[in-house]
């Protein structure tokens, strides 16, 4: 809502003064920016306020659209329009624009493009080529998208694969997506008019908020060759603006439950057990209770000391090195693999749907593809475990393909939606995964049973 | 007739009328929207169409039909620098003839879209029609098969270019395969990368295809007395021959000589190297049981295969780098 009313107020002021405009954007953004600052710290947990004013929140952020739409020149116009008030290296058309040779030549798509920041937050923009590649990128880990800006151009309106590309963000899980109606220069105001309807309509067809989606209307070209400003370096501003407040912030590790998978484990004289590995999330204090879990068994125990550096310390954050004395816990009993967590907060499976990328020979991966009831070793935080495959939609897995797998370990470790993992064999890395469904637990005999009748099945087939 | 007349007048003084006055002509907004509606076609051209008639839904409609054809030309030829690799294989096949077709475009949202799957869907029965005609038993053409006519009178570049318009990505009939079945089985297997596609026909699509011919000699030997069918090994062999991608049939009377060549010393450690770069099918390990040669499983079941076609789509051809 005040977001609403200060776009009105500023695009009606740029209209009838040009000449003050910029003041008056200026001063508005100044309120708007304490405003929003106001919301942001009402809404974080006093104990983490202090990092907001540390750092800026960083935010992955991504462009969609059809090719001719102009996602590159509004990337280049962002930097453009940023780089004035120092927040962002310009850069050109050209300079972003190297993805297709790239992509012509078989190399990977550098993924992160580029990286700006608004008074509010710290962006990486990705430009989503493709399905497949961006679904590869998120799979491996190197790109992900919190949000998205999808760019439909005024002249066309959307596309028939506009709706592949909304497809592509729901499936990736983006909750807000924020419009931008390019080359409204080229537009009158009709169309202008009907394009945003059309959008708001596809929106809601997606499941996604039509009515309330922030569509900014404007040219990137005007705003990349600094003229018109109130379709151009306005109109960026505007839409950095909608995606400073529309597209939330992730979840920061800091706020999640504590998660420490354990790298080694000693016995020291005096003192009990300490268990060495990297926080992965969360906060831990000194005397907290905390759980134990892996390969079917699971302990319960109280932290009573955290080292690092050889000191000691009473807080340790996720992405410290450390080590923790835990009570009652022998050193036996605990292996490389096992978590240490906040009680409750994990769970234990052998059993769980996976998103599998396979990587091509170029890769340095095999060129025989995967078939069904496919063994792997699966690497995972610190633990291995061979894990088995039945792949649920096709007959194959091509090498440079993704595909939804079934997974099937033999003993139960700690497994989470959204964990990624390693498959590698004697030689070499095989492909990435990644964790996006708990299945329930099932017993190895009725996975061999299984697995010989398949194969039983197909015999006699023959 | 009269009639007619007076009404083709009328309509092309309204014409002039337009030209004279030019942009003055204000677009009614929801018949914009309904011919954007009806059309599918780009805001910018449902707006040149309106103004040009006056609001008169039923000629702008006709007149963007006429007009689309020409648009597609002129876009595919303004994209035509743009590369390709995504896209699809179809296969149509029957116990008569197969035919398989690449259809490239840009990205692979369009080649997840229903109307590009539709597209190389209604190719690929077209050209398999067109193709039906020739007296060849089998047929490899490069890009020269959109100049194949359809039933309609339309050739199949022209099909393409029309939804080059439509969909605004440069897009390429790029190869076609054609195989008689005459005396021999034909079978054919297709592979999806991501969920299976549909297709209202009896076309089937994916990112590989493979057509292959079959011959049956002799009786099946196997020992435990099974007999499967054609259709289920040339299933397999489909299979097969899209995971390993062998580039020859090669004949088992090649290997004998071979071995006879080479002193069984150092066999054994070259022999997993060997085994992947295997390019002749016969030589290859079966994708399916390992602990067999594809050789052996034809033997067993006294079938030969005559001759076989795999598409990658977006593949990389001996003929485009002759033309770079």
């Amino acid at each position: 809502m005040a977001t609403f009313i200060l776009r009105r107020a500023l695009s009606s002021q740029s209209l009838a003064f040009p000449s003050l405009a910029k003041v008056t954007i200026d001063t508005l953004q100044c309120n708007r920016r304490t405003f929003l600052t106001s919301i942001y710290r009402s809404a974080a947990a006093p104990a983490t306020k202090k990092l907001f004013n540390r750092a800026k929140p960083h935010v992955n952020i991504g462009t969609v659209g059809h090719v001719d739409h102009g996602k590159t020149t509004l990337t280049a116009a962002i930097t453009k329009v940023l780089s004035e008030d120092s927040k962002a290296d310009f850069k050109r058309y050209e300079d972003i624009d190297k993805a297709p040779e790239e992509k012509a030549r078989g190399i990977t798509i550098n993924a992160a493009l580029v990286e700006y920041e608004t008074e509010e937050r710290h962006y990486g923009h990705v430009d989503c080529p493709g399905h497949a590649d961006y679904i590869k990128n998120m799979i491996t880990g190197t790109a992900q998208m919190d949000g998205a800006i999808l760019v439909v151009a005024a002249t066309d309106g959307t596309m028939p694969q506009t709706r592949e590309h909304l497809l592509l963000a729901k499936q990736i899980g983006i909750a807000k997506l924020v419009v931008f109606v390019n080359k409204a220069d080229a537009a009158d105001a009709e169309m202008l008019e009907l394009v945003e309807m059309e959008v708001r309509e596809l929106l809601t067809e997606f499941g996604y908020d039509g009515d309330n989606t922030p569509v900014i209307i404007g040219s990137a070209l005007c705003a990349l060759e600094d003229r018109n400003p109130e379709l151009g370096a306005n109109k960026v501003r505007e839409l950095l603006q909608a995606v400073d407040t529309y597209i939330p912030l992730p979840v920061r590790d800091l706020d999640k439950p504590f998660y420490m998978p354990i790298e080694s484990i000693f016995s020291i004289p005096g003192r009990g057990t300490v268990v060495s590995g990297k926080l992965e999330r969360g906060v831990i204090k000194k005397g907290a209770e905390c759980e134990l879990m892996g390969y079917n068994k699971s302990w319960k125990s109280t932290i009573t000391g955290i080292e690092m550096f050889k000191k000691e310390l009473e807080r340790a954050e996720a992405g410290d090195q450390l080590g923790a004395l835990i009570r009652n816990v022998k050193r036996d009993e605990l292996r490389r693999g096992v978590v240490m967590g906040k009680p409750g907060s994990m769970t234990m499976h052998n059993h769980f749907e996976a998103q599998i990328y396979l990587l091509s020979k170029e890769e340095g991966g095999r060129a025989k593809p995967f078939t069904p009831y496919f063994q792997t070793q699966m690497f995972c935080h610190t633990w291995d475990q061979p894990a088995l495959l039945e792949i649920p939609d096709k007959d194959l897995i091509m090498p440079g393909e993704d595909a939804r797998v079934i997974m099937n370990l033999r003993k139960s470790m700690v497994i989470e939606k959204g964990t990624r993992f390693t498959m590698r064999d004697g030689t070499g890395t095989l492909g990435y995964g990644v964790i996006t469904t708990l299945l329930a637990d099932r017993a190895g005999e009725d996975l061999e049973k299984e697995r010989i009748a398949a194969r039983e099945k197909k015999k006699s087939k023959e | 007739m009269i009639k007619g007349l007076l009404c083709l007048r009328v309509s092309s003084a309204l014409y002039n009328g337009l030209q004279v006055r030019g942009m003055a002509a204000s677009v009614d907004k929801a018949m914009l929207s309904k011919l954007r509606k009806r059309t599918g076609i780009s805001f910018i051209n449902c707006k040149k169409a309106l103004e040009q008639f006056e609001n008169d839904l039923e000629k702008a409609e006709k007149w963007l039909k006429e007009q689309a054809q020409k648009e597609g030309w002129a876009k595919a030829t303004k994209l035509q620098s743009r590369s390709m690799s995504n896209g699809l294989v179809a296969v149509v096949s029957n116990q008569q003839a197969a035919t398989m077709i690449e259809v490239n475009c840009e990205t692979d949202f369009v080649a997840r879209n229903n109307k590009f799957i539709n597209l190389t869907a209604s190719l690929a029965q077209d050209c398999h029609q067109a193709l039906l005609q020739k007296s060849e038993a089998s047929l490899e053409l490069d890009k020269a098969v959109g100049s194949l006519v359809t039933a309609e009178g339309k050739s199949l570049a022209d099909l393409v270019a029309l939804e080059v318009g439509n969909i605004g990505e440069n897009m390429l009939l790029r190869r076609a395969v054609h195989l008689k079945g005459n005396a021999s089985y034909l079978a054919a297997y297709v592979h999806a990368s991501g969920p299976e596609i549909s297709s209202d026909s009896e076309c089937r699509l994916g990112k590989y295809g493979v057509i292959l011919s079959l011959g049956q000699i002799a009786a099946p030997s196997r020992e435990d007395g099974q007999t499967p069918s054609l259709e289920d090994i040339g299933h397999k062999l489909g299979q097969h021959i899209v995971g390993m991608n062998p580039r020859l049939v090669g004949s088992l009377d090649e290997k004998e000589e071979e071995e006879k060549e080479d002193e069984s010393d150092e066999k054994k450690d070259e022999s997993d190297e060997k085994k992947e770069e295997e390019e002749r099918l016969v030589f290859q390990e079966f994708l399916l049981d390992p602990s067999t040669y594809v050789g052996e499983l034809l033997k067993e079941n006294g079938v030969t295969v005559d001759t076989f076609y795999r598409f990658a789509c977006g593949e990389e051809l001996p003929q485009d780098e002759k033309e770079n």
